[in-house]
């Protein structure tokens, strides 16, 4: 029977996890291999944005107040009148 | 039924409970009377709804949840199952906020079978990794 390896050390020792995500792109990593992880570009990105959605949410809502003040609404009428005024 | 066929019920769990959240599942593999002890748990997993609640609470806060098992031995109506989860923390669980960090546990898990069906159990598995890994407990580096 082939067991993994899960604890790096068990006695004399507090309890330390088998596995730690990477500090990069929060992938769940063996803590004995974790000098040959190789981040993945997609999750590295991904984590980011994870990290950042309180960042992106409150975007979105500022980016939609604005949009609905008297000066947004101007903006949008010039881009709107722009885009009409573009031929094709 | 053998010891193979209730190997394979415990594997139905997993696979179609756990892996792909197939909740109404549970009301044909989870015996009415069910009662399993998780250790560090506040109190016993009761009936289909208690454990539904219960894989309910992970599959929200590990979306992704992948429960692979790794062994598992069966005597009668017994099947013990060692197994490893993976998930990435994506809801909030048991308070804590939701990381983004994949986090990897591993336990084991023994179970009675009768008719088809779990009905009684008793599981560990490595919370203080899992609450380690996903910040809520600080690793120690030194003693």
């Amino acid at each position: 029977m082939t067991v993994k390896h899960f604890g790096v050390s068990v006695f004399g020792s507090i309890p330390q996890p088998a596995h730690m995500p990477c500090q990069e792109c929060g992938a769940s990593v063996p803590v004995l291999e974790r000098d040959e992880h190789v981040c993945s570009e997609q999750r590295r990105l991904e984590y980011r944005l994870f990290q950042l959605r309180a960042e992106l949410a409150a975007f979105d809502e500022l980016f939609a107040a604005y949009l609905e003040s008297p000066r947004g609404r101007f903006e949008l009428w010039c881009a709107e009148r722009e885009r009409r005024s573009k031929p094709g | 039924m053998s010891e193979e066929e209730n190997k394979a019920i415990v594997r139905r769990v997993n696979d179609e409970v756990w892996n792909m959240g197939n909740l109404e599942a549970i009301d044909e593999l989870i015996a009415d009377d069910f009662v399993t002890t998780v250790i560090g748990a506040p109190e016993q997993i009761r009936g289909p709804d208690g454990f539904r609640d219960f894989v309910l609470m992970y599959r929200k806060a590990f979306p992704d949840l992948r429960l692979t098992i790794d062994d598992q031995i069966a005597e009668g109506e017994t099947v013990v199952t060692r197994w490893t989860a993976t998930g990435t923390h994506e809801g909030e669980l048991m308070g804590i906020p939701p990381t983004g960090k994949q986090a990897t546990t591993a336990g084991i898990n023994i179970n009675r079978i009768s008719g088809g069906q779990l009905v009684d159990g008793w599981g560990i598995f490595d919370q203080l990794g899992l609450l380690q890994q996903i910040g809520a407990v600080p690793v120690a580096t030194q003693v």
